[in-house]
């Protein structure tokens, strides 16, 4: 239990995976644009992260650490978010027509997606986790990207003023926006740990 | 823009000009449509790392952009996701083995997160699952190659800098600097980097606005 | 209608704003004697140094912007003494300069420069360098050397040097330091941060001309009063505990002078003393948890994020029955 509390509160805010580690960067980014989108996307992928983690675990370990399996682990995990996408689109096609309708454009990107890959693969080979721990990480992450696509949107409003010089209009400011946050969330001990 | 079955050569060729040029520098990949970033933040480090990164996308950007315009409008549009996803990781397990063999034990260990993660790039979702699917294989592989590019060049100056700054090398050698900085080499310093970047290309393309302006109003 | 378009500080007066930061570089000037006083010259050619490359560094910055430089407003020159000010009086010429350039370049101009920056740019510039030179920022001098330190940076290596007490906190051991020390300021630590009894007697001037708000620094100081109660890095007691991580590093200082800035920081009521318990909490997660002995300059950053959320916050939970009223009859 105590592995799990501790990774939720590393990945979302003390070493918030997006901004330490990177993944799911672009996708945020575009994903902010517009502050509807925020919550139904970082739901979704809170489900296809901790979806993917909980099948991939077990297989983990059913591979072993062979150097057959290390180089296989990749392309498993990608098969199995690629059945679990099928999956999710069949069931909602079927039962929840008019919710597939409004979010199919964000599904794909939701699965396919560096956060949830990067999870899977981190997890186990970079340092051993139990069960709790990796779902406590997949959970953090999410809200992390949650927390931080919010931090974004607001950025970005504020960003959107003519006062900004021409050439950091746009997108230039919102990098070096990010880049502040990341400076901020540096005093927190620990460099790219995850990585 | 539709696909058009026949035009003529000329046209096709504007089209291509426009497409390489708009990917590669007006609308780079990087810089300006925020596509991309996650293997420079962290990955982006050395550029030995850089050029590795750049050879796999585009190793899995070209056959995906080429097969999605000549098939993906033949397949409904919620099964392309899984079929260049899992196509590209395929491609990927060919090129970690080659790695790891055939080039550099250490190289493919530190890549290892990064390596696999070129499939599920935004890059191959929004360029060949986005832009291929509506145009003619030509134009396709085009973007592919001028999306490969500008990645490329974007992720080799940042890794080359963050390299020089960090470790005071340049592709292992050794340099003379006084300097180093251990700390470019986190992700905070490539953020900063990209926004500078990303703000010296609009500044070019304001100064080439207003050349071009002078000179229209110039001669017309 | 016609309505005239202003940004941050959004203040009552335009004169209010040059005031504030005339009322904060005042300040500043007893904390200058009382370093200079333990440490020499060298102090103040420090924080010197912070305000003339921070002004000629923004003074750039409009001219490369092709704008008009505004440096009257007084903002850079409040940057700029900022980062001289927490410093250590050991550090080298070139440190305060590289935080103001960091500050001004990389934080004010590109979003905007005065008064639209989102983060502080005196709060970033401090954790660049800390992040990039934590050896020169964090070695302190013996305040109690009797002679002034050199003034030429390359004969500061046979002055000795102490720990200072956040850096005893952050291992763990007990603080040397009494009570009276901590409040005379003498013990080590940044050139500004060091005289608490000063810091407050500063802090109570800037409150009562109004240039900083009780909405934020209360809050804040409660917050780390309690949880320096709570949890507890030495074992002096409750009041031992508490004295020991406030009098510490630039605790009070950065939420005297950092937090207040009216550009970044919120201007509801409630928003605002929900950002003083939040800044209060990511400061001391920063000591309990952090790579450095103090991490304030990374807190403030981290908080300066949320204003613009928890103005927001505050708004919707004072106005909640009203808007319900509104969409009931609607």
């Amino acid at each position: 239990m105590t592995d799990f509390i501790k990774f939720i509160l590393a990945a979302a805010v003390l070493q918030n995976v997006v901004l330490m580690t990177g993944f799911g960067s672009s996708v945020m980014i575009r994903i902010s644009k517009k502050r509807t989108n925020i919550l139904p996307f970082s739901a979704l992928l809170c489900i296809f992260a901790t979806l993917t983690v909980l099948v991939c675990y077990p297989l983990d370990l059913l591979i072993g650490t062979s150097v057959i399996s290390k180089y296989i682990r990749p392309l498993m995990i990608v098969t199995v978010t690629a059945l679990l996408y099928i999956a999710s689109v069949v069931l909602l096609r079927k039962r929840f027509p008019e919710v597939f309708s409004r979010i199919s454009r964000l599904l794909p990107i939701a699965a396919f997606n560096n956060l949830v890959i990067g999870i899977a693969l981190i997890i186990n080979h970079q340092f051993s986790v139990s069960l709790p721990g990796a779902i406590g990480l997949s959970l953090g992450a999410c809200a992390g990207f949650l927390l931080l696509s919010w931090l974004t949107t607001e950025g970005m409003e504020r960003l959107d003023n003519p006062d900004v010089p021409k050439s950091f209009r746009g997108l230039p400011s919102v990098l070096i926006y990010l880049g502040i946050l990341s400076l901020a969330l540096m005093g927190f001990s620990g460099s790219v740990s995850m990585i | 823009m539709s696909k058009v079955e026949k035009q003529p050569f000329s046209k096709t060729m504007t089209e291509i000009k426009n497409v390489f040029l708009d990917t590669f520098l007006t609308k780079n990949i990087v810089l300006v449509q925020a596509i991309g970033i996650t293997p420079i933040l962290a990955a982006g480090v050395t550029l030995q790392k850089g050029v590795v990164l750049t050879l796999c996308t585009a190793a899995v950007l070209l056959p995906a952009s080429l097969f999605m315009s000549l098939f993906g409008d033949k397949l409904p549009t919620w099964v392309r996701a899984p079929i260049y996803s899992v196509g590209a990781a395929l491609i990927l397990l060919g090129a970690a083995v080659l790695l790891d063999r055939s080039v550099s034990n250490e190289l493919y260990a530190s890549l290892y997160v990064f390596l696999p993660l070129t499939a599920v790039n935004t890059l191959v979702s929004y360029r060949a699952g986005g832009f291929s699917v509506s145009h003619v294989p030509v134009v396709a592989l085009t973007d592919a190659i001028a999306s490969s590019l500008g990645f490329g060049l974007v992720i080799c100056v940042v890794s080359a800098l963050r390299e020089m700054a960090s470790f005071g090398t340049l592709w292992g050698e050794t340099l003379n600097f006084a300097i180093v900085l251990p700390e470019a080499a986190l992700p905070y310093a490539a953020f900063l980097l990209l926004g500078f970047m990303a703000a010296f290309l609009q500044w070019i393309q304001s100064v080439i606005a207003r050349r071009e302006n002078a000179s229209v109003r110039l001669n017309g | 209608m016609n309505f005239k378009m202003a940004h941050a500080p959004h203040l009552r007066c335009s004169e209010r704003g040059s005031q504030m930061c005339a009322d904060l570089l005042i300040v500043f000037a007893p904390l200058c004697v009382l370093s200079a006083i333990y440490y020499g010259v060298r102090p103040v050619l420090l924080v010197l140094t912070g305000l003339l490359s921070a002004v000629l560094f923004e003074t750039f910055g409009y001219l490369l912007m092709r704008r008009k430089p505004k440096i009257s407003d007084g903002s850079a020159a409040v940057t700029g003494v900022l980062i001289g000010s927490l410093v250590s009086p050991l550090s080298p010429y070139w440190l305060p300069v590289a935080g103001a350039a960091f500050a001004i370049f990389a934080v004010k101009m590109p979003m905007g420069g005065s008064g639209r920056n989102l983060f502080n740019p005196a709060a970033a510039g401090l954790a660049a360098v800390t992040l990039c030179f934590p050896g020169f920022f964090f070695t302190y001098p013996d305040p109690g050397l009797g002679i002034p330190l050199p003034l030429s940076s390359r004969a500061l290596s046979e002055v000795i040097t102490l720990s200072s007490p956040a850096a005893q906190l952050a291992s763990g051991g007990q603080t040397l330091y009494s009570p009276t020390m901590l409040l005379l300021g003498n013990f080590p630590g940044p050139i500004g941060a060091t005289a608490i009894a000063i810091l407050l007697a500063c802090g109570l001037f800037l409150l009562v001309r109004r240039t900083i708000t009780p909405y934020i620094i209360f809050p804040y100081l409660a917050t780390c009063a309690l949880l320096a109660a709570l949890f507890p890095r030495v074992s002096g007691g409750l009041t031992g505990s508490v004295m020991a991580e406030l009098c510490s590093g630039y605790l009070l200082f950065c939420g005297i002078f950092m937090l207040n800035d009216p550009v970044t920081a919120p201007r509801h009521w409630l928003g605002r003393t929900a950002y003083g318990v939040l800044a209060g909490l990511f400061v001391m997660l920063m000591r309990y948890f952090g790579r450095f002995e103090e991490g304030a300059c990374f807190a403030i950053l981290l908080v300066n994020a949320f204003a613009t959320t928890l103005d927001r916050l505050g708004w919707y939970a004072v106005n909640l029955k009203r808007i319900k009223r509104r969409r009931h009859s609607a």
